[in-house]
Order: C-alpha cells, then sequence, then structure tokens
C-alpha cells in the first residue's frame, strides 16, 4: 500500500422505492446503508453476499452507474459522485466493469472487433490506422483466436464472450475493474479458464479489482481481502485466508457452512455429526427489504437468522457497527470474538 | 430385482438444419430408493434426458422411436397421452430449476397442491385441504396452515421450492426426478433444500433422479453418478469411485476445475476449448477435442460406454492405459 488508497468509499448509501404502484403503499429499501472501505492500489477486493444483498448496487454506484443518495467515493484523489462531465469522462477511462452476462452487455448488431474498438475511438486513444493491430493484440491478451474480429456475439461460445467483454474493458487501459460476477454464468470447466486469465491480467497490468460474487470459493481464489455484504451492510472484511480460516462474523459462518463440499465422504461425515448436509440457521434470507412484521430498525440485521448462543437483547435494539478486531480484519457483531481458533479446513 | 426405472438407447433430437442430436443414445437404471446423479455441463443433454422420461418434449424435438423407458413393465415412451399423465405427477413427479415460473402466480398454494391430488386421486375437499397442510408441514413450512392461502410471490424463493417439492409429493411418488433444484437458490437456501430432499427421501423411500451441474451438491446426495459429456454418458459408478478415481480424462478435469474450500489456493486447471454443440458433435470421441491424452485413434473412432470393475467408462484409454499422458 503505497499510502493513499486507489479507491475509497465513505459511508455510501443507496435507497430504491419499491411498490406503490396503483393500490400499494411504496416501500422506501435500503439496497447499500452506510458503506465504507478502501482497496488498496493492486489490491484485489472480493464483495460476496446473497442475493438482495446489495453488492451489485454497490459496484454500480462507485462507477456512477447508479446515483448514489450519500456518501462519497474517491477515486485517486478525485470525488467521483460530485466530478463534472470532463472529469468523469476522463474517470470512465481509468475505471471499468466487466458485466455477468456478456451477452446482454454486448450490442448483437456489432461484431465483436468493433465492439473492443469502439471504448478506445470514444475516448480517443489510438490512431485510425494502429487500431486494428490494438484490437489484435488485445484479442490475443485475452485469449481470443483473432480471426474472430468479425464474429457478432451469438456465434461465440459463453467463455469467448466474457473474453470479448474482459478486453473491451481493457482497451482503455484502466486501473482499476469492476468485475460483477464475471464467471457465474459460465460452465465449471470454462469459469477456471476466465478466472486463471483475470490472474494474470492483474498480475500483467497491475491492475486493482473489486471483485463481487455470490460463490466464495470463486473469491477465495481472486482476491486478498473479502468483504461480506448482508442487506446491504458490510459484516465483515478480513484478509482472504483469515476469512476463510477464522471468520468471525455468524452470517460469514453460516455461509461458509452451507457451501456444499465435492466428496462424498466428506459430506457425509458431516451430516453423521449431526451436522446436516449444509447446515443453515433460520429462515430463508428475504430480499433487501424489511421482513413482514419485522424487527425493530436499530437491531441487528441478521438478528433473526443468528445461530451465535451469546445473541440477546442487546442484537435487537442497538445496530451492531462495523469495528476492527485485528490486523485488517473488521465485524460488524456485538458478540464477534477475535480470539475464535482457527477451523480447521472444511 | 428388477430396476425401478430402465431407460435404454434413449436418443432425442430436434428438427433443424443441422439436425441436434441432444441425447444420443443414453442408457441407466434407477433402482427402488435410489439416488443417480446425472452430472455435466450446460448442452450436454441431462436436462432433456429428464424431459424425455415423462415425455415432455415438443415439436420439433423427437423422441426417436428406438427409445425405451420401462416404469413398471411398460415402456411409458410407447403409451397413449392420457395413459402417461397418469403416471406422471403421481408415480414419477418433478421438480424443476425456477420454481417462480413453475408455479401459477395467480392460484394460491393450497388450489396448486389440491389440484395435483384431486386429477390422481379420489379425494373430497375437506380431505384434500388436510393433506395439503400436512404436505406444508412435511417440507418443513413454518405455519403450514395460515401459508396455504398465500400466492406464490408471497413467498421466498426457498419457500416456493418446498411448495414445489410438496405439490410433487403430494401422491407419494416412487420417483422424483429433481432438475437443478437448486440452482436458482442462494447458498445457504441450497443448503437447506439439498438438507431437505435427503431427509424426505430416506423418510419416503423413493428413489430419485438428481439432474445437476454442480459436484457440490450431487455428492451429498447422490449414491451413484452419471456424468454426461456431448449428449451421451461418459462415466457412471458409485459417488464415491466418481469423486476419488475419476476414470473418465473429463470427470478427471472437472473435478480439478472446480474451486474448493478444503483444498490450498492454486491456480486452476481449466478445460482448453468449450462445451461443444449438440448440432456438431465432434467425430470419435467427443471429448477428443479437449483432451489432453487423445491419440489418432481417439479422433477417427467412437468409444463406447465399457463396463469395468469400477464403473462404466466411455474412453480408448481403458483399452490403452499405455496412452495416459503423465
Amino acid at each position: 500500500m503505497n499510502g493513499q488508497p486507489l479507491l475509497a468509499v465513505d459511508r455510501l448509501s443507496k435507497t430504491f422505492r419499491s411498490g406503490g404502484g396503483l393500490f400499494g403503499r411504496a416501500r422506501t429499501i435500503r439496497a447499500v446503508h452506510e458503506v465504507s472501505f478502501a482497496i488498496a492500489r493492486g489490491e484485489s477486493l472480493g464483495l460476496v453476499g446473497e442475493s438482495g444483498s446489495g453488492k451489485t448496487t454497490l459496484g454500480r454506484l462507485i462507477l456512477r452507474l447508479l446515483t448514489a443518495n450519500s456518501g462519497t467515493v474517491h477515486f485517486d484523489g478525485t470525488d467521483v459522485l460530485t466530478a463534472d462531465r470532463r472529469t468523469l469522462r476522463a474517470l470512465r477511462r481509468r475505471m471499468q466493469i466487466v458485466f455477468q452476462d456478456s451477452a446482454g452487455s454486448l450490442n448483437p448488431r456489432m461484431t465483436i472487433g468493433s465492439a473492443v474498438r469502439e471504448p478506445m475511438t470514444v475516448h480517443r486513444l489510438a490512431r485510425r490506422s494502429e487500431l486494428d493491430t490494438r484490437v489484435r493484440t488485445l484479442f490475443g491478451e485475452v485469449g481470443l483466436d483473432p480471426i474472430l474480429v468479425d464474429r457478432y456475439p451469438h456465434e461465440l461460445s459463453g467463455g469467448q464472450r466474457q473474453r470479448v467483454g474482459i478486453a473491451r474493458a481493457l482497451s482503455v487501459e484502466p486501473k482499476f475493474v469492476v468485475l460483477d460476477e464475471p464467471v457465474s454464468a459460465l460452465d465449471v470447466s470454462v469459469q477456471a479458464q476466465v478466472l486463471n486469465l483475470l490472474a494474470d491480467l492483474r498480475e500483467r497490468r497491475s491492475l486493482t479489482y473489486l471483485f463481487i460474487a455470490h460463490d466464495l470459493a470463486v473469491v477465495r481464489h481472486l482476491a486478498d481481502r473479502v468483504a461480506v455484504m448482508y442487506f446491504g451492510k458490510l459484516v465483515e472484511i478480513a484478509p482472504t485466508p483469515r476469512l476463510f480460516a477464522a471468520p468471525t462474523h455468524p452470517y460469514t459462518t453460516t455461509l461458509l457452512a452451507a457451501i456444499p463440499v465435492p466428496d462424498p465422504r466428506r459430506a457425509r461425515q458431516r451430516s453423521m455429526a449431526g451436522e446436516p448436509v449444509g447446515r443453515s440457521a433460520g429462515p430463508d434470507p428475504a430480499p433487501a427489504e424489511p421482513q413482514p412484521g419485522s424487527q425493530p430498525a436499530d437491531a441487528c440485521p441478521f438478528y433473526p437468522r443468528c445461530p451465535h448462543p451469546a445473541k440477546d437483547e442487546r442484537c435487537r435494539r442497538e445496530v451492531p457497527l462495523l469495528r476492527e478486531i485485528g490486523v485488517g480484519r473488521l465485524v460488524a457483531c456485538h458478540y464477534a470474538d477475535p480470539s475464535a481458533p482457527d477451523r480447521p479446513p472444511a | 430385482m428388477k430396476p425401478l426405472l430402465e431407460v435404454r438407447d434413449l436418443r432425442t433430437t430436434f428438427a433443424g438444419n443441422p439436425a441436434t442430436r441432444a441425447v444420443d443414445g443414453v442408457n441407466f437404471t434407477l433402482d427402488v430408493g435410489e439416488t443417480l446423479a446425472i452430472v455435466g455441463e450446460s448442452g450436454c443433454g441431462k436436462t432433456v434426458t429428464a424431459l424425455s422420461i415423462l415425455g415432455l418434449i415438443d415439436e420439433p424435438g423427437r423422441i426417436e422411436p428406438e427409445s425405451v423407458v420401462e416404469f413398471g413393465g411398460v415402456n411409458l415412451l410407447t403409451l397413449e397421452a392420457r395413459e402417461l399423465r397418469r403416471i406422471r405427477g403421481a408415480e414419477i413427479a418433478m421438480v424443476f430449476q425456477e420454481p417462480a415460473t413453475s408455479l401459477n402466480p395467480v392460484l394460491t398454494v393450497e388450489t396448486q397442491i389440491t389440484e395435483t391430488l384431486r386429477a390422481h386421486r379420489t379425494i373430497s375437499r375437506t380431505a384434500a385441504r388436510a393433506r395439503a397442510t400436512d404436505l406444508l408441514e412435511l417440507v418443513r413450512i413454518p405455519q403450514a396452515a395460515e401459508r396455504l392461502g398465500a400466492y406464490p410471490h408471497e413467498l421466498s424463493g426457498g419457500m416456493q421450492q418446498r411448495v414445489m417439492i410438496a405439490i410433487a409429493l403430494s401422491c407419494e411418488p416412487k420417483v422424483l426426478i429433481a432438475d437443478e433444484p437448486t440452482t436458482a437458490l442462494d447458498v445457504t437456501v441450497q443448503a437447506q433444500i439439498l438438507e431437505l430432499l435427503a431427509e424426505l427421501q430416506g423418510r419416503l423411500g423413493m428413489a430419485m433422479l438428481l439432474i445437476s451441474h454442480d459436484l457440490g451438491v450431487v455428492a451429498g446426495l447422490a449414491d451413484r453418478i452419471a456424468v454426461m459429456y456431448g449428449g451421451q454418458i461418459i462415466e457412471q459408478a458409485s459417488a464415491a469411485a466418481i469423486f476419488e478415481r475419476p476414470m473418465h480424462p473429463y470427470t478427471e478435469a472437472l473435478l480439478k476445475a472446480v474451486p474448493r474450500l478444503d483444498r490450498p489456493v492454486t491456480r486452476l486447471s481449466a478445460i482448453a476449448g468449450s462445451v461443444p454443440n449438440a448440432a456438431t458433435w465432434p467425430d470419435g470421441c467427443r471429448f477428443h477435442p479437449r483432451c489432453p491424452h487423445a491419440w489418432d485413434r481417439c479422433r477417427t473412432s467412437h468409444p463406447e460406454l465399457t463396463p469395468t470393475a469400477a464403473g462404466d467408462v466411455r474412453c480408448w484409454l481403458t483399452d490403452e492405459p499405455h496412452r495416459r499422458v503423465r
């Protein structure tokens, strides 16, 4: 970490209004609530959470693809959320995004060569005569056969389309890339290719990543630190090896325990030890909205599902704030125990 | 003992130019109370296999006439539509991936459960209602009696899938076909549903055909596993054998490609290339373009599924083990 972080997010919030059609009363949903974190230059921060946790919204707020209600985002010292058009344009060159659904984010009527060329033209990054060479170089870099430049997105496989999405993002030579579930639509055999590619590119181009995913095993492969999100809030941040060896927030523990192990003996041992095939606590996570007849606004958002033995009245009356419990470790739980021993590998 | 369900030489094609051979000669059996998992990536033919068993293939799809799905001594594929409907939903039931699209949005939970019951059984309205409550309790829906009046959109994804399972179990099927039953769900909910399926299967003694792309999901439930690639089964063995001593290079590669929490972080071993397309299966062994061991024979000659001591495998390495590249 050389001094200032590349990205600094402070108390960022976003609410959506939902419902309120002809008859219903509109409800306000806190998709992202007072989220603060920073990413160092060259670091890869994993952001995990289940559906409705707000992780995708958070990624979009940072790039100003959505407008935040409050809070700040600083990129390399520049205030992103108040930047004027010209500044924003310059920022967009340095902050890029790769989406989950490359089929939906590529123009179906544009060849993939043009899709990769377009951002360079928009940002006037290369002379016309150099563009083709640069497109070919980028294709090579992401493992696409340059023969494919004149193909259309529907003529490619899912893995190839995702490589196009990556090449397009890299074409403007960004410093920072938001990867929003970049491999979750891919088959396992292809997912591994793309994860390896993302790791190589990061190394070669000294990229900084915000890697958003629901799959913890995938995140573990690409992140230096992991932030866990629940109901619009960060509940735990820790260096990757620590988070997996010794999770402190009860939600992180629940999440880790629920991941199925691809090993029948282990799966069976777990069920025999009284721990069912996947341990899980309480009711299903509702989407990011108050559950009907729900808890008071000051309660810990995880309260209804929390399996922690020390859970008590305080958890219902006082929202736990993110607090430091060790080097680089933050947790939002009144009773998280920083001295918890490392778990043996699952 | 005769198996409960036997699939022989199942072939399902979809007309087009060229036609796609989505399922291309699939054979397997399912015993009473057993769980067989069919595992594979997109386009391998696993879902079409499941749908074909129940005759749920529409134009331009076609189940080839030589195909046999034998259940209770009859070939389901030769039954009249009316006879097949008597079995479908009653003796063989199915749970799909997307509960939200499988449930009818304008009918209450109660109506959807009792509808199935009354279609297959002579049962009074009151008795059907009582049975619906029992079923919701069986799938662990809290306050079952109150939830009867709920509409699907009032339930979370996990609860919707529980309702789907309740509907599937309403007539006490002998076989439950579960096609990616947890793929649309969050991981904590997935764990609950898998737990529920395992428990219900043990209690009700039904056989289960579990279709999934996720080896982790399958590991906890399956007795046997069939791995599909290119419209065919390429390896079939006990779950323990598949995970500990995979024989087919594809199975082996697939297991290595999965990021795992119980192993140190290393570079993932990816499988080169992409999954093939049903309209243009490669010649020879369908995996040969991606296989690290492939030699001339694999490029020209198509291997059959061959029984071995540990299970069945469709690979020329069983003939010429010295060709394995170390």
